[in-house]
């Protein structure tokens, strides 16, 4: 019984440490926090993919359980795996851009670095989806500014969380992390320009196969 | 072997009944999230009045009427627009005859002394009754000796002959008369003639209509849009006072205005549109409100004195695409010029406000602002608040070619007592009503060639006859008028929006109730519904009642989709449950604030204790 209390009280040492302590000390101390975060082997990947699957958890169960007030999704179009794949997409698309800018600049940061940095600067979004998945039940439309405000506040602390980052990780200045970000943006929208090219050569091969199979089960069959 | 006829005869008479059951296709309305939903009807299609056989069978004796030349026979129809009176609760049905290819002949007198000429493409009005039969007609209009002066003076026709006697229609001749250009053409048609309508060997001055579009009755004067003969006519019906003495005594000629052409200084017509004034609406004082085909500067207005006024109710131009500034000067002239969209219809209601119809913007991306509630300064004050906007269908393709592609396109408007108007869509044959917020409240009609389906609208009144309301909508397509009556379903809804219009919320509510019964997909009746209760909520003083009430309220706004409301509920209802709970609160609030204060403090404590010992340690090492 001892035993498995402790073990409970570790696990949530563990998590509380992990998931709260560290993202909150990146947070207020960039520069430290991200070093300890690279040098100290104090940013773990498994966190930063739980802390992506804690917010598509979030994002799921916001899409109908917020308040009236500032829920305009159709419940018959949930689509639980489509919210999924758009809060992971994003992340695993602009660190493979971000990683293929750096490699050729001069970053010192890993994939395994930049993937991580990019989970843990959910958290602020994570703390405040909760926050407004909790207010939009209990506030009036006149109040809503407060979710809205709440919500900016949060976007800004994750760009100011993956800036600082991609600083500390790469070892760059600001100048150069300004141009590397920009060349991301440039770099992602080439990948999705390649995914959107293959997606539709993949439908027309299938169409052309899919074609062919019934030219011939309509001729010899 | 009886018994296997009786069989077989039922299932034929249960076959034969089934389309019948089927044919009725489902109505539909928009929800909150602009899906499309099944919904009741609430118009349903009643009858269908074809011409050529309401002409022909009604008790109306053409022959006793002097006013109308037209061969009844051959008519050859070509309605253009409908207007209900509805203090007389007579129809009066325009054909326009635009396309009229038959001749009729009629004795009439010009230059050359007694002749016989044959008049074709004028334009007539059936006068129905609400049985829909024919009362009385007319396409020749006698003119009083002022519009004829009018008219000679503006055409630039001398006013008196060489004797000194003051000309009459005789100084056209007999081409003049049978003439079917338009009137500003420089060879023209004659703006009116000397004809013996009666037979009785005297000679009248009268006037006939080309291609006319619209009609307005007004009291004792019927106004007449002559479209392709670029004037307006005021018919008095009791012209020096006597019964049924249908006389012209005031016309409404081309605005003097830069944009038309002005026959007085034969501009060059290339360059100037000719006035075409097609639908009209006339407010109390007498204005006439016109739209004139091919001008963009809005709806024409004139003063009662047949004067031109002003332009109202601009529609404005959307903006080009953000790229054009990539264009070179003459890339840019090549561009398609970006004009506003055209009126297409008007109405006015007791407000003197003007309801319009408007074709959708080319330019723009969606199809909106297509009606307009037109006020005195020209601003468009229509309301827009419900769950789509009132432009009819909201889901449509614009390129899957086997459907019907393209938006919604409004050609007739009309507006009834409780303030909710009806239009009719030209693209699907769709009627869609909308009450005064600009609630969608329901979709009827369909497209198609039957007896029963809109082929080419252009025209639609609302007609009450007693308890009875119906929509009337003029088909060109098939010559015909579609009878519409409100179905069970309507009569509820409509009450319930004048209920609600007039302030009797309670009394809406249970028509809500009826409503929502019929069709639990009408988000609309959950908030009517709501409104009452949370209007009896405020009333009430028990408190448990009171949160209960605001809860139930809540519930129905919640259904209803409606977050203000849902808002000024839940607010009362928070402050119900913060007040009753408050002791509760605050000390929970304060227990926890000192809680974590001495928490804070403890930990320091310790933390300090810890690391003096831990220093007193190493020194006593030392």
């Amino acid at each position: 019984m001892n035993k498995v209390l402790t073990t409970i009280k570790n696990l949530w040492k563990k998590f509380v440490d992990n998931f709260i302590k560290m993202p909150l000390r990146v947070m207020a101390h960039p520069v430290i926090g991200y070093t300890e975060f690279k040098e100290d082997k104090k940013g773990k990947l498994s966190v930063a993919i739980g802390m992506v699957i804690i917010y598509a958890l979030i994002t799921i169960i916001r899409y109908n359980a917020d308040g009236i007030i500032i829920n305009a999704n159709d419940p018959t179009k949930f689509n639980s795996l489509k919210l999924l794949v758009y809060t992971i997409m994003p992340l695993i698309i602009l660190s493979v851009a971000n990683w293929s800018i750096t490699t050729l600049m001069n970053g010192k940061g890993t994939m395994k670095q930049i993937l991580t940095m990019g989970g843990y600067s959910y958290f602020p979004l994570i703390f405040v989806s909760i926050i407004n998945l909790v207010l939009s039940n209990v506030l009036t439309v006149s109040e809503a500014q407060i979710i809205t405000l709440l919500t900016v506040i949060g976007v800004v602390l994750m760009v100011y969380m993956i800036f600082m980052g991609l600083v500390v990780i790469h070892e760059y200045g600001v100048g150069k992390a300004i141009t590397t970000i920009v060349l991301t943006i440039i770099a992602t929208a080439v990948i999705l320009f390649i995914a959107l090219l293959i997606f539709d050569l993949s439908s027309q091969i299938y169409g052309f196969i899919y074609s062919l199979y019934k030219e011939i089960v309509s001729r010899y069959f | 072997m009886k018994k296997k006829i009786y069989f077989l005869s039922a299932i034929l008479v249960a076959l034969l009944l089934i389309p019948n059951l089927v044919v009725n296709a489902a109505s539909y309305n928009y929800d909150f999230f602009k899906n499309p939903v099944y919904s009741s009807e609430g118009l349903a299609y009643k009858d269908t009045v074809y011409f050529s056989d309401t002409i022909l069978n009604s008790t109306y004796d053409v022959n006793t009427n002097p006013l109308i030349i037209r061969k009844q026979k051959n008519t050859y129809i070509d309605l253009s627009n409908i207007f209900v009176d509805d203090a007389t609760s007579k129809i009066y049905i325009l054909d326009g005859a635009a396309t009229d290819g038959g001749k009729t002949p009629i004795k009439v007198k010009t230059s050359a002394g007694e002749e016989v000429a044959n008049i074709s493409k004028n334009s007539a009005v059936y006068i129905l009754n609400n049985e829909f039969k024919m009362e009385f007609s007319f396409d020749v209009l006698r003119i009083s000796d002022d519009v004829k002066d009018t008219l000679l003076s503006y055409y630039g026709l001398p006013l008196v002959d060489e004797n000194g006697n003051p000309t009459d229609g005789s100084i056209f001749t007999k081409a003049q008369i049978e003439s079917t250009k338009t009137i500003e053409q420089p060879d023209r048609r004659c703006p009116f003639f000397l004809a013996d309508i009666e037979g009785s060997g005297v000679y009248e001055n009268v006037a006939v209509c080309y291609g006319a579009e619209g009609i307005f009755v007004s009291g004792k004067y019927i106004y007449l849009a002559d479209t392709f003969n670029s004037r307006i006519f005021r018919i008095n019906t009791m012209y020096n006072d006597i019964q049924d003495n249908y006389v012209v005594d005031e016309v409404f000629l081309t605005p003097n205005d830069i944009t038309f052409y002005q026959i007085a200084i034969k501009e060059d017509q290339s360059t100037k549109s000719v006035f075409l004034p097609s639908k009209i609406a006339v407010d109390g004082d007498g204005r006439v409100y016109t739209i004139a085909s091919s001008t963009y500067q809005g709806i024409v207005e004139y003063k009662p004195n047949g004067e031109f006024n002003r332009f109202i109710g601009k529609n404005l131009v959307s903006k080009r695409s953000w790229w054009t500034f990539l264009l070179t000067e003459e890339q840019y002239n090549k561009l398609a010029l970006n004009l506003p969209s055209q009126f297409t219809n008007l109405v006015i209601d007791d407000r003197n406000l003007l309801y319009a119809t408007a074709r959708p913007d080319q330019a723009a991306t969606t199809a909106t602002e297509m009606i307009k509630l037109i006020n005195t300064s020209g601003k468009d004050v229509l309301k827009r608040n419900g769950y789509v906007t009132p432009d009819g269908d909201i889901n449509y393709s614009t390129y899957v070619k086997p459907a019907v592609t393209g938006s919604s396109i409004f050609v007739a408007i009309d507006i009834n007592k409780s303030r909710i108007y009806s239009a009719v869509d030209q693209t699907r044959g769709r009627i869609f009503t909308y009450d005064d917020e600009g609630n969608l409240l329901y979709i009827s009609g369909e497209q198609g060639s039957l007896s029963n389906t809109l082929k080419n609208p252009v025209a639609l009144s609302y007609f009450t006859k007693g308890e009875e309301e119906y929509v009337l909508v003029l088909d060109k397509g098939s010559k015909s008028m579609l009878v519409y009556e409100t179905t069970e379903f309507g009569k509820i809804v409509n009450a319930a929006t004048d209920l609600y219009l007039n302030n009797k919320i309670a009394e809406a509510q249970t028509k809500w109730e009826q409503v929502v019964k019929m069709n639990s997909n009408y988000e609309l009746g959950y908030v009517g519904i709501g409104k009452s209760i949370l209007r009896d909520a405020n009333k009430t003083s028990d408190k448990d009642e009171q949160l209960a009430k605001y809860k139930q309220a809540m519930e129905m706004f919640e259904l209803g989709h409606n977050k203000q409301y849902y808002s000024d509920a839940f607010k009362q209802y928070r402050n119900i449950i913060l007040k009753d709970n408050f002791s509760i609160i605050m000390t929970g609030f304060v227990v926890v604030l000192v809680a974590g204060v001495t928490l804070a403090i403890l930990n320091k404590k310790h933390r300090n204790d810890v690391a003096r010992a831990a220093r007193e340690a190493v020194e006593n090492r030392e």
